[in-house]
């Protein structure tokens, strides 16, 4: 089975300090409304890095994905359900 | 081929349609924590759109300092982890104690820098409560609240994390893990490397709420 080299996970290793560090130094600066989402997008490549290549589910089978992907699948229903609720509450 | 055998239980029929549905058995474990911590991550999002401001001042009482060191250890540690369960597969078994027993020492630093930080928010009137800092307003305790919940939460998920590992190491160090049989070692990797992504979203959204004012 094809798998990750000790190359790919020291590049993943670096890929993630940096973005840490973007995301940190992003927070100290004023970019209005951008600010929240460019630091969350980073924290969402940065769980991509880790589930692709430390979890090695790039490298796994198709069923697998599913699985994985299941999770992230029923979270986007606990969310869309409750928010809708909560975020059209005009009372408040 | 006895020794295939032995690793193999009866129910199966190859070494890799097993540990395929250990893999798969993982996941599932998982998808409940990922809707554990969602559940948390989205009481956090309701609170920080009705109190935005409190949740912003809030935030400017954490620590950022010692959050970062706590991520670089993390992340560190999860590189660590990878390298061992790689080493595991490449039948490199010297290689597999020693990077496990890093994982576990990045991982016990986590907790003490933890344990500090704990004691200076304690220290600091960062806990709801009659002691809460009367300078914060009063929904600031809700976003505390959600701070010691889920970090308490994530600090347990990483001890139960690092008994899993002193297991695998000692099972390393007797020899158990080959190229041909490593699977509880990647399932225990699986586990340190969902904890470990949980911390990067933590970070961001209980220490960097609004710093630049």
């Amino acid at each position: 089975m094809n798998r990750p080299t000790k190359k790919i996970f020291v590049l993943t290793w670096l890929a993630l300090v940096v973005m840490h560090f973007t995301i940190l130094g992003s927070a100290y600066l004023d970019l209005k409304s951008f600010g929240t989402p460019i630091i969350l997008v980073l924290a969402v490549v940065q769980m991509f890095l880790i589930l692709l290549y430390f979890m090695e589910v790039r490298y796994t089978a198709r069923l697998v994905w599913i699985f994985a992907g299941a999770g992230f699948f029923w979270l986007l229903i606990q969310w869309t359900l409750t928010l809708s609720d909560y975020l059209m509450r005009q009372w408040h | 081929m006895p020794e295939q055998k032995s690793i193999v239980a009866e129910q199966f029929d190859t070494a890799e349609q097993q540990s395929e549905a250990a893999h798969l058995g993982m996941w599932t474990f998982l998808a409940t924590e990922v809707l554990f911590f969602g559940g948390l991550f989205l009481a956090y999002l309701v609170y920080r759109h009705f109190y935005f401001d409190a949740f912003a001042a809030a935030s400017r009482h954490t620590n950022v300092l010692f959050g970062t060191i706590n991520s670089i250890i993390l992340l560190t540690s999860s590189l660590t982890m990878a390298l061992a369960v790689f080493s595991a597969a490449e039948n490199y078994r010297r290689s597999v104690t020693r990077w496990l027993s890093l994982t576990l020492l990045l991982g016990a630093a986590f907790l003490v820098v933890k344990g500090f930080e704990y004691h200076k928010d304690i220290a600091g009137h960062l806990v709801p409560g009659p002691t809460f800092d009367p300078a914060l307003p009063s929904q600031a305790q809700i976003f505390f609240w959600l701070y010691w919940t889920m970090t308490g939460l994530h600090a347990l998920h990483l001890l139960i994390g690092l008994a899993l590992l002193t297991v695998m190491f000692f099972l390393a160090r007797r020899g158990t893990f080959s190229a041909n049989y490593h699977t509880p070692l990647t399932l225990a990797g699986l586990y340190w490397h969902f904890v470990d992504v949980v911390w990067l979203f933590l970070f961001p959204l209980l220490y960097l709420v609004q710093r630049h004012s």
